[in-house]
């Protein structure tokens, strides 16, 4: 018994190995092209990235520097002010009592049937003409109202499974209800605001359509505007592209969600596993 | 926070006074409708139209009298038109470009492309026939019966001329005026012509310039006033009045978006009538100031038949004639004023009876002070969720309805924005980019669902069933790291792998040797949507392989444990217990992947921009391309097909989760 359960157990290893390795491919591809010189990949394309040419990475950095400071400023403050605007109205939608709720909340729901598709063309006409097109400022304040009906969505679902009894005896204790929000409802929800934020990071972060609708001008592009459009000049042979000063700007590209992931990761996988999102 | 409603201090006194209120505001309703419909009110159409012409379209249409008109038909048929009936016609073997009447109205005279002139009596018979030097495209007969006519050869060629013949075809003088003429005029001695370039000049009949200047755009239109002005049109929706001693520009009145089509001064009721190419009717007063407009048609104006302070009468290009009873018209312009006003009116006295008789009624006083009292309270509540919902309103409803309207417009750049129905929808039908997107896109939903519904499903299960945890933490943490990549990268890495100078998939081939196979993937047409659709092999989609995996977690032990005292197989424990408990998740799953597929097309627009040709386009990909060329009208009503169908799927997929499971 013992050993046919090790025989399924090692076929399971070999058939996840085996897709393992496949999903890898472009991975292993991408981090070995980006430490090869380009005429080593259009030469001699299997050649094994020895000795790693490491200055790929000085070129990628100058270039892609630009664009990955501003998504990351762009994607931090949006989320900051989706949490906080999308908190304070979940936590009123959950625990206060207040002439025409049910009907506001519905209004909130309403909305979150309505697709993207729908929105996309008006809403770039709406952000031409309140003058916040070319502007990340303008992208930012989208983003924000963008967020808003999902995260008061769920985090309402979650507010309202906290205790009320705690509230009543803050209530009691002369807390106010920004204060009871603030300290109590949102603390305990710190594993769904983690999921929410890098959820909001990884949408932001990897968007395209809407920043290329908004950012027509290159110093205001994005990381993966930038990154569709990256065409590094290569000097050793010219007319064709760059691959090695390329796949190093994808590798960069990939860091902050690297990042993200290393530090969120385990909120993350018990954000979905858990079953809190639901669509 | 407990204080009485301050709205009610004196229940007794302040109920007395507003019952009198009551009475008196219930009052003034009463009277402020009954004066309304009783006097102000009116009614009757104000506009009249009727099919004349039966399926034709109208070039250009010249009055006989108040209830005859010529009409010349793009075919090249002159019809006779009584009271908006057709009656006899005569086909032309000339392509007409331009029709008048002598001063009697007894004779027509109509210029060809070919060089004549040809002349008819009222009956349609043919009278004359002469040739000038060139293509007709101005022609007047002025008060003497002489004919002033503009002619050439070519477009842009300078060969232009100016001249004025008598109706038997003798010429007193010709002058050549330069580049392309658009019309001429006569008034008195002295002959005027406008040219495309802008430039409108006068000319006397020796042959000699008077004057000429440039107009502020390029005039189409021009008729002679009773007192000796010169009356123009344009093609920027302008009408305007010249002096003619030094052609001094008296005034110029911008009425409309569109080019001016029909233009004539009416000698019975003193105005000037003018008509734009979007069927919109204008009539103005000899200083310039706008008496009556209105919009009768969706076709452009072509002629007006007659005109006094009583009613107005015009052809428009559809071949309708169109009579507006001005007196009901103008009224009806004062009318909407006053509407407006019994609107507000109405409002204000209802708002206010209905305070009044809260106030009054002791029985909803309670409630009512209560419903203050609420919202006073709730004073915290609105200030935290006010940000949001005003976001929610500016960034999701504005554009909503936005979209919905302009589903149904033209909204572009080059015009100006009009409501234009269905029509959006009708040119969808039949656009052959639409429909190969329609076909692009079921293939990929239904690809991406099976790719969805197999790998991620097999990871999950066979990760769950490892006995060793540790293993199954780390396996579980090395699906995850190739998802660090972000989802744009991903696509630019299979863009490479599928290039076809130096790409991984190329090199694979010719390495196993079959280097024969090698080809630029992407670029072939018969492999592109393939290539596309093949992208992110193995498809281990990290989202459904979490959401299954979490939903394998969440079944009870016991179950398994059961089944296995039962003897059951691994796969009949697969199919009877595992796809049965998450099948919830599988419906996420199925609902985001067709999310995904409908909404989805950045990949495509990085990987081929939908090309090549048309092949691999999406609908959503053409709306895209639609709002970068600046298409909005025709974007939103992809967006709004789109929308459709993901709405139709949403609400039938909410319905669906609340009926046995989630009870």
């Amino acid at each position: 018994m013992l050993k046919r359960a090790n025989l399924t157990g090692g076929l399971s290893m070999l058939i996840l190995g085996l897709i393992l390795l496949f999903s890898f491919v472009p991975v292993i591809m991408m981090v070995t092209m980006s430490l090869k010189d380009s005429i080593v990949i259009f030469g001699d394309f299997w050649a094994p990235p020895f000795p790693p040419v490491w200055s790929n990475y000085n070129s990628a950095l100058v270039d892609l520097m630009g664009p990955a400071i501003r998504t990351i400023i762009v994607a931090a403050v949006s989320i900051i002010g989706i949490t906080l605007f999308s908190c304070v109205a979940a936590y009123a939608f959950a625990r206060l009592k207040f002439f025409g709720k049910e009907f506001l909340f519905y209004l909130v729901i309403f909305i979150f049937l309505v697709p993207g598709v729908l929105t996309l063309t008006p809403s770039f006409v709406l952000a031409d003409q309140l003058n916040m097109r070319n502007s990340l400022a303008g992208l930012t304040i989208f983003y924000i109202g963008g967020g808003q009906v999902f995260s008061i969505f769920i985090l309402r679902a979650f507010f309202q499974s906290q205790p009320e009894e705690i509230f009543e005896s803050a209530r009691i204790d002369g807390s106010s209800e920004i204060h009871s929000c603030f300290a109590i409802a949102v603390p305990l929800a710190r594993p769904i605001l983690v999921t929410l934020a890098i959820m909001n990071f990884l949408a932001i972060y990897n968007d395209l359509i809407w920043p290329l609708l908004m950012l027509p001008s290159r110093d205001n592009w994005t990381m993966t505007i930038a990154l569709q459009a990256y065409q590094p000049p290569n000097e050793k042979l010219p007319g064709r592209p760059d691959l090695g000063v390329i796949t190093a700007g994808y590798v960069f590209a990939s860091l902050p969600i690297l990042l993200v992931f290393a530090f969120g990761m385990k909120y993350y996988i018990e954000g979905l596993t858990s079953g809190a999102i639901k669509g | 926070m407990s204080q009485a409603s301050p709205a009610l201090p004196e229940p007794t006194k302040s109920s007395a006074i507003a019952r009198i209120a009551l009475v008196v505001l219930v009052a003034l309703l009463v009277l402020l409708n009954v004066v309304y419909f009783g006097f102000l009110r009116q009614t009757g159409n104000t506009i009249n139209v009727s099919q004349a012409v039966p399926g034709g379209q109208v070039i250009q249409a010249i009055a006989l009298n108040e209830h005859q008109v010529v009409a010349l038909t793009a075919d090249n048929r002159l019809i006779m038109v009584q009271d908006g009936k057709a009656g006899a016609e005569k086909q032309i073997d000339k392509v007409i470009t331009v029709l008048d009447t002598s001063a009697d109205r007894t004779k027509i005279y109509g210029g060809t492309t070919d060089r004549d002139v040809i002349v008819w009596d009222s009956q349609l018979n043919e009278l004359n026939r002469f040739k000038v030097n060139g293509r007709v495209v101005g022609l007047q007969v002025d008060a003497d019966g002489k004919l002033v006519i503009g002619y050439g050869i070519g477009k842009f060629t300078g060969k232009f001329w100016i001249g004025r013949y008598s109706d038997s075809g003798t010429l007193d003088y010709q002058k050549q005026v330069g580049i392309d003429l658009n019309t001429v005029a006569a008034i008195g001695q002295t002959d005027f012509y406008a040219a495309v370039d802008g430039k409108l000049g006068a000319v006397t009949p020796d042959g000699k310039d008077v004057w000429r200047v440039t107009a502020k755009q390029p005039i189409l239109l021009m008729d002679a006033t009773k007192d000796g002005k010169l009356v123009v049109a344009d093609e920027r929706g302008a009408v305007g009045l010249y002096d003619i001693t030094k052609g001094d520009l008296l005034w110029y009145q911008t009425l409309s978006e569109y080019p001016m089509r029909m233009l004539a001064y009416d000698l019975t009721s003193n105005k000037i009538v003018a008509g734009d190419n979007d069927g919109k009717v204008f009539m103005l007063t000899m200083d310039g100031q706008p008496f009556y407009s209105t919009s009768v048609s969706n076709s452009p104006l072509r002629s007006y038949v007659h005109a006094s302070e009583e009613d107005l009468t015009v052809v428009t290009g559809a071949g309708e004639w169109v009579k507006i009873n001005l007196g009901l018209a103008l009224g009806s312009q004062r009318q909407s004023n006053i509407n407006l006003f019994i609107l507000l009116g109405n409002l204000v006295l209802i708002l206010g009876a209905g305070t009044a008789l809260t106030i009054s009624t002791p029985r909803l006083q309670k409630p009512a002070a209560r419903v203050v009292k609420q919202i006073g309270a709730s004073r915290t509540a609105y200030l935290l969720i006010f940000p949001s919902m005003l976001m929610i309103l500016v960034f999701a409803y504005v554009p909503t309805v936005m979209g919905l309207y302009y589903s149904f417009t033209n909204f572009n750049l080059a015009e100006p924005i009009k409501f234009i129905g269905f029509n959006n929808f009708v040119k969808i039908a039949s656009d052959q980019f639409f429909w190969t997107g329609i076909g692009n896109m079921l293939l990929i939903l239904v690809t991406s669902l099976i790719k969805e519904f197999t790998v991620p499903l097999l990871v999950a299960e066979l990760i769950f069933w490892l006995r060793w945890s540790r293993i199954k933490y780390w396996t579980r943490v090395a699906f995850i790291i190739p998802s660090i990549v972000p989802g744009v990268v991903g696509i630019l890495l299979w863009k490479q792998i599928y290039d076809p100078q130096i790409g991984l998939l190329n090199e694979i081939l010719k390495v196993v040797g079959l280097g024969y196979l090698a080809h630029g993937w992407l670029s072939d047409a018969s492999t592109a949507i393939w290539a596309i659709i093949f992208t992110g092999f193995p498809w281990v989609s990290i989202f459904a392989f979490l959401i299954y995996f979490g939903g394998l977690l969440n079944i009870n032990r016991e179950i398994f444990d059961s089944a296995a005292i039962d003897g059951a197989s691994a796969w009949e424990r697969f199919i009877n217990i595992d796809i049965k408990m998450i099948s919830p998740q599988l419906r996420l799953i199925l609902f985001f992947t067709f999310l995904g597929s409908v909404q989805g097309y950045g990949g495509i627009w990085i990987m081929t921009r939908g090309g090549p040709g048309s092949s691999t386009y999406v609908p959503g990909l053409q709306m895209f391309l639609q709002i970068s060329a600046a298409e909005f009208g025709y974007a939103s009503a992809i967006g709004f097909i789109l929308a459709l169908v993901v709405l139709i799927v949403t609400l039938w997929r909410f319905r669906f989760n609340q009926t046995p499971d989630e009870a």
